[in-house]
């Protein structure tokens, strides 16, 4: 029996940003970057979770309904349940890489870059986006990697003023990539994917879609173009947003 | 030359195997995939007259011999369905599925989505996890079988399935009821229980809605033995789908009398291209058994 449910006592809880908490778990869990959990709240739901950090396992919590906001009133040494991991990782090639994160699309992005020796991770270009500075998440950890980070908002509060996709497409003009890693909102990932497709770089993007079974490909809910998001996803290559 | 072809209630299948209602069959794109995957016919999920949220999740969970589910009818509804459906273009034939509160409704679901190219109608009456559909509605017995099946028979001149539940004691009489009032094939049938899992520490029900309809391995046996009794019990067709998902398991059940055969939860065990998989060991069988073709083998088990 894979699909077994594991509960973990949570051991810290820390603000990210004003939406965002990052909930460490005393527990390991062997996974690879891109990979989830399906997090089950007795009573109330269940969803997917991609994975920040292995060991100790860490997930990154943004608010953004009821599940969430009752995911986000949980505390240290309260229990988590969750079974996992599922899902296809990210094929991580070698040489410079670029990740492109859209607000709380940032942690399999992190799990990405974090799972490099310290070398590599130097050679990483990170570019984060969100609406304001204040929804910036993971800025300090990717600094602390040493990867270069580059950040964009809608309202200019800091870094480059407008979107992640404008910042990507001249990077991608300017400099050599060999891999292009992307995960956020679904028009900035077809975006992306688009500026990749036409230069012909390899590039995959971590889609997002509603779980019903989650990881077990039976119910078809999460089908993009006949694709089953929860189980030959989430990661994607990017030719699967391009028309 | 072997021949897996059968004849289901008029309709040509090119193998046996159908994708069992409820697996994949939200949308067109996936149907497309599981028609890559070789199998005969698929079946759409079981439209509504209303979109439905169903339940929330945990909707699905492992056991030791399958998963049980109550999934609870998420779907979009009839109208969008119809749309979803209505360009089909492969030549697998797709088969409807509808489900209902009341004879009435059913009637006019199955006038509604006949207008799309459907190659048969199944009719829902034993889903054990939704209130208000199924079993938790009282379609299990003789009479609501016999009420349902003849509303809809004066709608459609489409084949049409009576799909039937295994945890019923009364099956046989429940499938002669269907048959007399114009059923053209039994699909023997949902899934099993309901059953329940609980998560010993948290103390809770995984299901959200506690108990599910159990499917997989566990379940082969219920469907053998309820195909056999079938079998003698009506003349019409019968599609055994519960557990099966080998060429073995098949040809178990077409000896048992099954015409046709309904894969679902197979599909998490070997993967989409099963119906592939089991074909070719069906054939392989056959072969080092002398068989042409599989009428030969249909009902064997009631000679012994």
């Amino acid at each position: 029996m894979k699909n077994v449910y594991q509960t973990v006592k949570i051991i810290r809880v820390e603000k990210e940003t004003v939406r965002v908490k990052n909930f460490v778990l005393d527990t390991a869990i062997k996974a690879k970057p891109g990979q989830y959990v399906m997090v089950w709240l007795p009573r109330l739901n269940e969803k997917p979770f991609g994975i920040v950090e292995s060991w100790p396992m860490m997930l990154s919590v943004a608010k953004v309904g009821p599940f969430t906001k009752a995911f986000h009133q949980l505390k240290k040494g309260d229990q988590l349940t969750f079974r996992g991991p599922y899902g296809k990782p990210f094929l991580i090639k070698k040489g410079n890489l670029l990740l492109v994160a859209g607000g709380y699309g940032v942690a399999p992005l992190y799990f990405l870059a974090r799972s490099l020796p310290p070398a590599r991770r130097k050679k990483l270009t990170v570019v984060i986006g969100a609406k304001t500075k204040l929804e910036l998440p993971f800025v300090t950890k990717f600094k602390k990697l040493g990867c270069r980070v580059l950040l964009s908002t809608n309202d200019g509060s800091v870094g480059f003023k407008g979107f992640t996709t404008q910042l990507a497409d001249e990077l991608l003009k300017k400099e050599k990539f060999d891999g292009v890693y992307s995960c956020g909102p679904l028009m900035m990932m077809k975006r992306i994917a688009e500026l990749c497709y036409r230069s012909k770089m390899f590039c995959q993007v971590s889609m997002e879609s509603f779980f019903k079974c989650g990881g077990i490909g039976l119910c078809g809910e999460c089908s993009f173009k006949g694709h089953l998001v929860c189980k030959e996803g989430p990661v994607f290559n990017g030719s699967i947003l391009v028309d | 030359m072997i021949d897996l072809s059968v004849n289901l209630a008029g309709i040509k299948l090119k193998n046996p195997l159908i994708l069992a209602s409820g697996i994949l069959g939200l949308d067109t794109a996936s149907l497309k995939r599981v028609v890559r995957g070789g199998v005969g016919a698929v079946t759409m999920k079981s439209l509504t007259a209303e979109p439905r949220q169903g339940h929330p999740n945990p909707i699905l969970v492992e056991f030791e011999g399958g998963f049980m589910n109550a999934v609870g009818y998420a779907n979009k509804g009839i109208e969008v369905g119809i749309k979803e459906f209505g360009q089909w273009n492969e030549e697998v034939p797709l088969i409807g599925s509808i489900v209902a509160g009341s004879a009435h409704e059913f009637a006019q679901l199955a006038e509604k989505i006949q207008t799309i190219p459907i190659r048969a109608l199944e009719i829902v009456l034993s889903c054990p996890h939704t209130p208000g559909y199924g079993l938790l509605a009282g379609q299990g017995t003789s009479k609501a079988t016999a009420k349902i099946t003849k509303a809809v028979r004066k709608k459609t001149k489409l084949p049409l399935i009576v799909k039937l539940s295994p945890s019923v004691q009364d099956i046989g009489n429940i499938a002669k009821a269907a048959e007399e009032e114009g059923a053209d094939a039994i699909n023997m049938g949902n899934t099993l229980g309901p059953g329940m899992k609980i998560d010993i520490e948290r103390a809770s029900p995984i299901l959200s809605f506690k108990i599910g309809g159990m499917s997989g391995p566990a379940i082969k046996p219920i469907t053998i033995r309820s195909v056999y009794d079938l079998y003698q019990a009506v003349k019409i067709p019968i599609i055994a789908t519960g557990g099966l998902k080998s060429g073995a398991d098949v040809i178990e059940a077409i000896m048992a009398g099954a015409t046709a055969v309904g894969i679902g939860t197979g599909i998490y065990y070997r993967g989409i291209n099963i119906f592939k998989k089991v074909c070719r060991e069906m054939e392989k069988w056959l072969v080092a058994h002398s068989y042409k073709n599989l009428l030969s083998l249909r009902g064997l088990a009631h000679n012994s």
